[in-house]
C-alpha cells in the first residue's frame, strides 16, 4: 500500500500531476488517430470523394429524411447520403446506423444497418443521471474541502 | 453506450455492501464518468463542428473517446483524485475506478454497426472488440427492474 499511497500524496503531486496531464493528452490525441484510421465516415467521403469510391462507409446515428422505392436518404453532419436497401421499421425522422460500400454514383449499398429506438428516453436518462449524480458529487466535494479531515 | 441511468443503477447495486456512503457515491460517479469524460466532449465537438466548421479537426474531438478505454480511464481517475484533499484520495480512487470499469464492462457487451468501437487494451494495441449482445438502446428496457432493485437496496441500507 505504501507506494500506492505515495503516488497519491501531496509530496509527489507536483511531479505526478504534470506527468499525468501530458500522458492523458498524448493518449487523447493518439486515440484520435486510431479512430481516424478505423473506418471511412460519410463526411470524410464528402470531403474527398475520389478516395472513397468502393470503400466501406459507416454512418452512425444519421437521421432518415426521405424514403424511396429502392432505399432511403439520411442526413449526417449536415450532409445527405442516399442508401440502397431497407431496414425494418424505417420511417422519416428515425435515427439509423448503416454500413456498406460506396458506389461511384454517391450511393451506399446497405450491407448492415440498425434503426435506433428510444432516442429521447436515452437523452433524458443521460440528463437525469448527470444532473442527480453530478449534484451529489459536487455537494460531497464541497463537504470534503470544508472538512478535509472528516 | 447503455443509458446513464442504467449505468448509475448498476453501479449502485454493485456497491450495495459498501458501508461508506461516500465510497458508494463515488462508485456511482465512476459508473458515469467514462461517458461524462468522453461522450460529452464528442457531443461538444459535433456542436462546434456545426457552428464553426472545421476549426478543430474531427479526429481531435474523437480522441476524447480514449477515456472510454480501461487504461487511459484509470490514469484519468488518478489525475482527478489528485485535486481532492490528500486524506480523501485513497478512499475515492478505488470506487471511482471500479465504477468506471463496471461501466466499460457493460458497454463492451453492446452491438454497433461498423467496426468494433472499443479498444480494451489501448494504448498497448488498437485491437477492437465488443461482445455484440444488445443494441445501444436496449438497456433502457432493464431500467424498471434495476430501479426496483435499487429501491430495495436503499431501504435495506437505511434499516
Amino acid at each position: 500500500m505504501a507506494p500506492f499511497a505515495a503516488l497519491l500524496s501531496d509530496r509527489f503531486r507536483p511531479v505526478v500531476l504534470p506527468v499525468l496531464g501530458v500522458l492523458l493528452l498524448v493518449l487523447w490525441l493518439g486515440y484520435g488517430r486510431v479512430v481516424d484510421a478505423r473506418a471511412v465516415t460519410w463526411d470524410e467521403v464528402a470531403r474527398a470523394p475520389e478516395a472513397a469510391v468502393g470503400e466501406v462507409v459507416v454512418v452512425s446515428f444519421g437521421r432518415v429524411i426521405e424514403m424511396g422505392a429502392e432505399g432511403f436518404v439520411l442526413r449526417d453532419e449536415g450532409l445527405d447520403l442516399a442508401v440502397r436497401g431497407t431496414l425494418p421499421d424505417l420511417a422519416p425522422g428515425r435515427i439509423v446506423s448503416v454500413m456498406g460500400p460506396l458506389d461511384d454514383d454517391g450511393t451506399v449499398e446497405l450491407r448492415e444497418g440498425h434503426v435506433h429506438g428510444l432516442r429521447r428516453l436515452k437523452w433524458l436518462s443521460g440528463v437525469l443521471a448527470l444532473g442527480v449524480v453530478g449534484s451529489l458529487v459536487l455537494a460531497d466535494l464541497g463537504r470534503m474541502w470544508r472538512e478535509p479531515n472528516a | 453506450m447503455p443509458d446513464l441511468v442504467t449505468h448509475s443503477l448498476v453501479g449502485y447495486l454493485a456497491g450495495f455492501r459498501l458501508r461508506s456512503r461516500r465510497m458508494l457515491l463515488w462508485l456511482v460517479a465512476g459508473s458515469i464518468l467514462p461517458d461524462a469524460a468522453s461522450v460529452s466532449v464528442l457531443f461538444a465537438g459535433r456542436l462546434g463542428h456545426r457552428l464553426l466548421g472545421d476549426v478543430v479537426p474531427a479526429w481531435i474531438w474523437n480522441g476524447s473517446y480514449a477515456f472510454h478505454m480501461p487504461i487511459p480511464f484509470a490514469l484519468l481517475c488518478w489525475f482527478l483524485v489528485l485535486w481532492v484533499p490528500e486524506r480523501q484520495r485513497p478512499t475515492l480512487l478505488p470506487p471511482l475506478l471500479l465504477g468506471g470499469w463496471l461501466h466499460l464492462g457493460l458497454d463492451y457487451l453492446q452491438l454497433h454497426v461498423g467496426p468494433d468501437p472499443y479498444h480494451p487494451f489501448y494504448p498497448a494495441t488498437s485491437w477492437g472488440w465488443e461482445a455484440g449482445w444488445f443494441w445501444t438502446e436496449t438497456s433502457l428496457y432493464a431500467v424498471p427492474v434495476l430501479a426496483v432493485g435499487a429501491c430495495g437496496v436503499w431501504l435495506w441500507r437505511r434499516s
